[in-house]
């Protein structure tokens, strides 16, 4: 075991001598603060810690629609924009060095020739990566924690599934990334091609939700409108077409890792005003006066958009991604020479 | 089980591309020696290290170190290793890299201090074990590089170029630590292009070319010509005197004797003709084949051997 942790130190004392770490570490704790800083009162809204603040009938100190509205904020914004994205692109930057540089020559033969295998040390230092993306979600879900308990008054825990949620998504990406590092021992070559992965990834990920909404909407059209005799063949026609792209690209976003979707499975393990399950849509019933405990139809059209998804599939064909490409990447590290 | 700590039949690396850097090794390397590994620039030495230490896959051959196969952990345990333009990582300090090289070998916690404390001594390194790799020079990596080789306390040890780039009193230093090093019993296998360096202190020496061995066995045996001494005088030799020497195959020339023997006591009767015709001797010198003389010879003798390529 002890050849193992010597590895997973060494990536910690990697990623403590990087500049990097600690620019993204004080980004993350600013983002947090700032978020922090946001905060209810008996009028209304407040600012940086009530430097300035507006006053609002809807929402305020103790309301169910302020939680609503402050973890709205995090999910919709925080969580989506900064522990997604940046974040991860952050660790994917951070991280892709790891490989190669072990790869090296005379790094090889410093690592390669003593007790722990090739496979183990495959394994120790692709954990050791995880430890960047890690720290940095832990330490902002932890301030974020406060910051719930502060302004809205309760412990929510449920947020703590943003870490291993984050981390299932790094791990898809990254993966692909370790086996073009591999593959090619280049940082350069192998960052830009899971960029494009990602970016692939997400468009076909947003077409095919753009498709299953039209599809719902169109079959619903069909379904409800008798009155529009004429046209119901060729609606009818239209529909078939769209659902025959719909089933092919679902079929082509099922090889690809779904990191929008993993990171939408943290909407229905949140935990909101003592209920599981928080709807983004219901940020904008907020934002557009409709303060009640019920959902609208548009916030409901968003669950349902959202969940069309079950979790093992979202989950488990991205990791299942992951797995094939990390089986690759093993392999290559394992038989190649240096 | 193998005599040898490193035992060798037939190794054969080839190279994506058909590129043949080993063309069948037999090589046998006794316990506890210096042994040189020599040979010119992409012959095979390093080719050689890796096969041993598992960073290349043999292509063909079998053989054992420390009495295992060969790639296996085991025996790699008891393994120290310097690779060739070794690289740090630059935010370990002198002795953390020892200290990360005992935690890969599984060195227990308790004696890796120990020993930390005495290999930084014995490399001299202990002023500047907590400076940072980065600040330090090529020669101080060096030093480090062979401490933390030796801190699982291995059985053979194995360096490659090793007085790179280190200073002339750093390679001295580096002989001292060679030879107490054997004396524990250790065996070392330095691969090198620098024979100034092994010359004095190596026991057996193999040389390769062109992935084959030209040479092997303990430095003396494979000089190939016999000693000599030359006598060097002023004044001129009467022409009678260099007439006889001549005789008896001694080599005269102007102001130069020399005799090709392993024995002084045949040097004897030169000395006294010379001192007999009242010339001055200036000086005289017993001269052996070098270990650049002899890597020269077998090398050269091996293009020499080579077929020239048919034009197409």
């Amino acid at each position: 075991m002890k050849p193992y942790l010597t590895i997973l130190l060494d990536s910690f004392r990697m990623l403590r001598s990087k500049a990097i770490f600690w620019v993204s570490l004080i980004i993350t704790l600013l983002v947090a603060v700032l978020y922090l800083s946001l905060g209810f009162d008996e009028k209304g809204v407040t600012l940086f810690f009530g430097l300035t603040s507006f006053e609002t009938e809807l929402i305020r100190k103790g309301t169910p629609s302020a939680e609503r509205l402050y973890l709205g904020i995090f999910t919709n914004y925080i969580a989506e924009i900064w522990l997604a994205w940046i974040a991860v692109l952050l660790g994917l930057i951070s991280c892709g060095s790891l490989f190669p540089n072990a790869m090296k020559e005379g790094s090889a033969g410093m690592l390669l020739t003593k007790k722990p295998s090739r496979f183990g040390v495959f394994l120790a230092k692709f954990v050791g990566s995880l430890f960047f993306v890690a720290i940095q979600v832990i330490l902002f879900v932890l301030v974020v924690l406060i910051a719930l308990r502060w302004r809205v008054g309760e412990w929510n825990f449920s947020i703590f599934w943003y870490v291993p949620l984050v981390l299932l998504v790094f791990t898809y990406l990254y993966s692909f990334m370790v086996l073009i590092a591999v593959k090619t021992r280049s940082v350069m070559t192998a960052l830009i091609l899971t960029l494009v992965l990602w970016g692939i990834s997400s468009i076909v990920g947003s077409i095919e939700g753009s498709l299953y909404q039209f599809t719902q909407t169109d079959t619903s059209v069909v379904e409800i409108s008798p009155s529009k005799e004429n046209n119901e063949f060729e609606d009818l026609e239209d529909s078939q077409a769209t659902d025959r792209w719909y089933t092919r690209v679902k079929a082509i976003y099922g090889f690809l890792p779904k990191t929008g979707r993993t990171m939408e499975i943290a909407d229905r393990l949140l935990v909101v005003n003592g209920k599981r399950g928080y709807n983004r849509g219901s940020m904008l019933d907020i934002m557009m006066g409709n303060v009640s405990q019920e959902e609208s139809a548009m916030a409901e059209a968003t669950t349902l958009a959202a969940n069309r998804h079950s979790v093992s599939y979202a989950i488990g064909t991205s990791s299942l991604f992951a797995l094939v490409m990390l089986s690759l990447a093993a392999w290559l590290f394992c038989r190649r020479d240096y | 089980m193998s005599e040898y700590v490193v035992d060798l039949s037939g190794i054969r690396k080839t190279y994506r591309g058909g590129v043949e850097a080993l063309k069948g090794i037999d090589l046998q390397v006794p316990e506890g020696c210096i042994y040189g590994l020599l040979g010119p620039n992409g012959a095979g030495k390093s080719t050689m290290v890796k096969i041993l230490t598992t960073l290349i896959k043999k292509s063909g051959g079998t053989g054992t170190m420390l009495g295992r196969p060969l790639g296996d952990r085991t025996a790699l345990q008891q393994v120290g290793l310097l690779p060739e333009h070794a690289q740090f990582p630059d935010y370990l300090t002198g002795r953390q890299v020892i200290e990360f090289t005992a935690g890969l070998q599984n060195v227990p916690t308790a004696e890796t201090k120990q020993r930390t404390d005495e290999l930084l001594d014995l490399v001299q390194m202990t002023e500047a074990q907590q400076r940072k790799i980065k600040s330090y020079s090529k020669g101080m990596k060096q030093r480090i590089g062979i401490a933390q080789a030796l801190v699982n306390d291995p059985k053979i040890v194995f360096l490659d170029e090793p007085t790179d780039g280190v200073d002339p009193a750093g390679r001295r230093d580096f002989r001292v630590l060679m030879k107490k090093l054997r004396e524990e019993g250790r065996t070392i296998f330095i691969n090198t292009h620098i024979l100034s360096e092994l010359e004095p202190i190596v026991d057996r020496v193999a040389i390769i070319s062109e992935g084959q061995l030209r040479g092997e066995g303990v430095l003396d045996d494979l000089r190939a010509s016999t000693p000599e001494y030359s006598i060097e005088f002023e004044g001129t030799l009467s022409i009678e005197a260099a007439n006889a020497m001549k005789a008896e195959a001694i080599k005269v020339e102007s102001g130069l004797i020399t005799v090709s023997t392993s024995y002084a006591t045949e040097v004897q009767p030169v000395i006294d003709q010379l001192r007999q015709e009242n010339l001055v001797i200036v000086k005289i010198e017993r001269r052996t084949q070098s270990l650049e003389d002899l890597f020269i010879d077998l090398i050269d003798s091996t293009k020499a051997a080579t077929p020239p390529p048919i034009p197409s």
